[in-house]
């Protein structure tokens, strides 16, 4: 590698870097991380304030009722003010069709959510009628419901002599831990949860950066300035310049996102929709991670650079980009595939195509365990791939530049590409 | 002295249409190089095949003797015809940015560009984006960095369009320093009373072929003392109503004279005492322009109307 390379290289990362639009894209992104994995218990926690009044009618001797209220007691002091359901007994003075009157006017009114008429036989039948105006607040009626059903099964459990720690042991369910066979940390769930987060994140790079990729080297021939560019450097130093500079604009972005997610889960934040600890995951998915990372952002880079060099503006660019794109979804749709049947024949082949290789190869690692010669074989063509591209856009490049004054024909197409710049 | 440059039998067409036929040039080591034309001549092509960004499709192209190739990119820079800078850089940072492409250090080339922003007045400028520059300004950031690197050969595509007269001035100036420097300076123009102020050697093109090509002394010294530079007190049109006229030019309160072959310069005098105060009468060798018009019509190849009007244009 040249001199030169780097210092293009240096000035495509930093003019971006320094870009107002690259500094806000890469603060918003942690803000906006922040709200999606702190927000969901903030708002969980502000609406578990509001509570539910509701009144019990005890039809029986009234005992059950006051066990009822001292239950609900025990559990509000036990949450600290956040149970989210309060009770009050009210007497009937042996005109039920009165105190109903009475309480529907205070539910009309809303003070009272609803109240609750037990049986005089409760505890053997079990039967109890809510009467309430609306049924949303159910967190409210689902507890109360709880309660009821700890009372009854209470009951029962005395009159057939069982004991209550001992039902709790019989009734205390398997518990199916997934993991993996050879990584001894990392749980299978994790892992998946992990990996389709990281495949979100390739997709974005090589979508993303691609696209920038293409853009930056359309504004050298929209600007003009690529003649000057031409009397310093060849066409290949210029377009790798090109595809580095905004590969590591990208790293930078993506490594202030991914930093700023694993910093709030640290915190409290939740990563993703389920407990994990980093920890679990093996070294293993991270190295692929990274190669797939690199490796996919520079053959998507170089297939877009290549379509910029191409085109003249960036309306022109606009048209040719869609078969890339597309190349990019495509393995995204197909994702599918792979996660249900990581190791079958299709897979396999599908994984194998340089083009999809990024993102399948690695949901297969993700998702099933590839023999090494498959992952191998895979990077190996990728690689190749990649290196193939790259110097064929430094000479695509020239090859749009250079005004032949006629289409070329094959033999100087050829004669270019294999020429040393 | 030995050439720096040498094209051998350059061709480049366009489709159909040829823009340079079999161009042979020799530029020698140490001379301001004119190559001169009007618009269309071919210049323009002749310089990017110089600069490896057009392929020719016939003939060879050799720096001190040995075929241009990218190892030669540190020893020569370009003004391309089409300027062009990266517009969201900031001044002096683009100008150290392409000093350090031509092999340059950080420092050297930092030092470098803020006396040349002294010189052409433009330190204030030094942090304003290229975008905020107005045209003529980005004109000059483009020339200083092709002189800054102090390359061996520069090659400018008709470096004084766009330029008011100070500036040209400037230009002007900085291209005989390189000279005195000991680089070699190839510029195009369609300008050629510019040529004729500045180039030690000429090669004036014609739709893509030469018509001319030598040091300017020696060409002019083979032309007749047959032009007059009047200066008298009457029109344009009273002189080309005497009957020894054949052609008159203004030249600024001055009138450039041909007379008809068979017609005597003294008779001529005499004539033009008697109709009006003469306060100028020298003969002088014909100015570039007739030289090419005349090397035109020698040719066989007379402007056509398309071509005249754009010499019109750009006279005016």
């Amino acid at each position: 590698m040249s001199g030169k390379l780097w210092i293009i290289v240096r000035k495509e990362y930093l003019e971006r870097v320094r870009s107002r639009s690259f500094v806000l894209g890469t603060l918003l992104g942690p803000i906006l991380i922040a709200a999606m994995m702190f927000g969901p218990a903030l708002l969980a926690e502000r609406s578990g304030v509001q509570h539910m009044d509701v009144a019990v009618i005890d039809l029986g001797d009234g005992s059950t009722a006051a066990q009822l209220q001292a239950q609900v007691a025990q559990a509000a002091a036990a949450s600290g003010g956040q149970f989210p359901l309060r009770l009050s007994i009210e007497e009937t003075q042996g005109d039920l069709a009165a105190t109903r009157e009475h309480l529907d006017a205070l539910v009309g009114e809303d003070e009272l959510d609803g109240y609750v008429v037990l049986d005089p036989d409760f505890l053997r039948s079990g039967h109890a009628t809510y009467y309430g105006e609306r049924l949303s607040g159910v967190v409210g009626v689902e507890i109360l419901e709880k309660m009821l059903d700890q009372l009854v099964q209470s009951v029962r459990m005395r009159d057939l002599g069982i004991d209550a720690s001992q039902l709790a042991e019989v009734l205390k369910g398997a518990d199916l831990e997934l993991r993996s066979v050879g990584a001894e940390e990392a749980s299978l769930k994790t892992r998946m949860m992990l990996g389709l987060a990281m495949i979100m994140l390739l997709y974005m790079m090589m979508i993303i950066y691609g696209q920038y990729t293409m853009l930056a080297v359309i504004e050298d021939k929209a600007s003009r300035v690529v003649e000057v560019m031409l009397a310093s450097v060849t066409t290949t130093e210029l377009m790798l310049g090109k595809i580095f500079g905004q590969g590591l604009v990208g790293f930078t972005q993506f490594g202030v996102w991914v930093g700023a997610g694993l910093v709030f889960s640290r915190y409290g934040g939740q990563l993703l929709p389920i407990e994990f600890e980093l920890g679990q995951v093996g070294l293993d998915l991270w190295l692929w991670f990274g190669v797939f990372f690199v490796l996919g952002y520079l053959l998507y880079s170089a297939l877009y650079a290549g379509v910029g060099a191409l085109c003249s503006s960036t309306q022109d660019a606009q048209q040719y980009q869609g078969p890339i794109t597309m190349l990019i979804v495509l393995p995204m749709l197909l994702l599918q595939v792979a996660i249900q049947n990581p190791d079958s024949g299709l897979s396999l082949g599908l994984s194998l195509f340089p083009l999809f290789t990024p993102l399948l190869m690695f949901i297969r690692i993700v998702m099933g365990k590839p023999e090494t010669w498959q992952i191998a074989l895979g990077i190996g063509l990728l690689a190749g791939t990649v290196f193939l591209l790259l110097r064929m856009t430094g000479k695509l490049f020239r090859l749009s530049i250079l005004e032949f004054g006629r289409a070329p024909n094959l033999k100087e197409v050829v004669q270019l590409l294999r020429s040393p710049d | 002295m030995s050439p720096i440059l040498e094209l051998r039998g350059v061709r480049k067409s366009y489709g159909d249409f040829v823009a340079v036929h079999d161009l042979d040039l020799s530029i020698p080591q140490g001379a301001i190089y004119g190559v001169l034309g009007p618009n269309g001549a071919g210049k323009s092509t002749t310089i990017r095949m110089i600069m490896n960004i057009y392929v020719p499709d016939a003939g060879e192209i050799l720096l001190d003797g040995a075929p241009l190739d990218r190892s030669a990119t540190d020893r020569v820079a370009y003004l391309p015809e089409e300027r062009g800078l990266y517009r969201k850089m900031r001044v002096r940072e683009h100008i150290v940015y392409l000093a350090r492409l031509k092999g340059l250090s950080a420092d050297e080339a930092g030092s470098r560009a803020d006396a040349w922003l002294e010189r052409f007045d433009l330190s204030d400028r030094a942090a304003a984006k290229v975008d905020e520059l107005s045209k003529g300004m980005q004109q000059k950031v483009q020339f200083i960095a092709c002189v800054l690197p102090e390359p061996d050969l520069i090659i400018l595509d008709e470096p004084f369009s766009g330029l008011d007269p100070i500036n040209t001035r400037l230009l002007t100036e900085i291209i005989s320093e390189q000279r005195e420097a000991g680089r070699t300076v190839l510029f195009s123009t369609h300008v050629l009373e510019q040529a004729e102020k500045l180039c030690d050697h000429i090669v004036l093109i014609h739709r893509g072929r030469k018509l001319l090509d030598g040091p300017l002394d020696e060409i002019r010294d083979g032309y007749p003392v047959d032009t007059l530079e009047v200066e008298a007190a009457l029109g344009a049109d009273d002189l080309r109503a005497m009957d020894a006229v054949s052609e008159v030019a203004e030249q600024g309160r001055r009138y450039r004279v041909r007379l008809r072959d068979d017609a005597g310069r003294q008779e001529f005098l005499r004539a033009l005492v008697s109709r009006a105060e003469v306060t100028h009468f020298s003969a002088v060798r014909p100015p570039l322009t007739d030289i090419f018009m005349r090397e035109v019509e020698a040719a066989g190849m007379e402007l056509d109307e398309a071509e005249l009007a754009r010499a019109a244009e750009v006279a005016a």
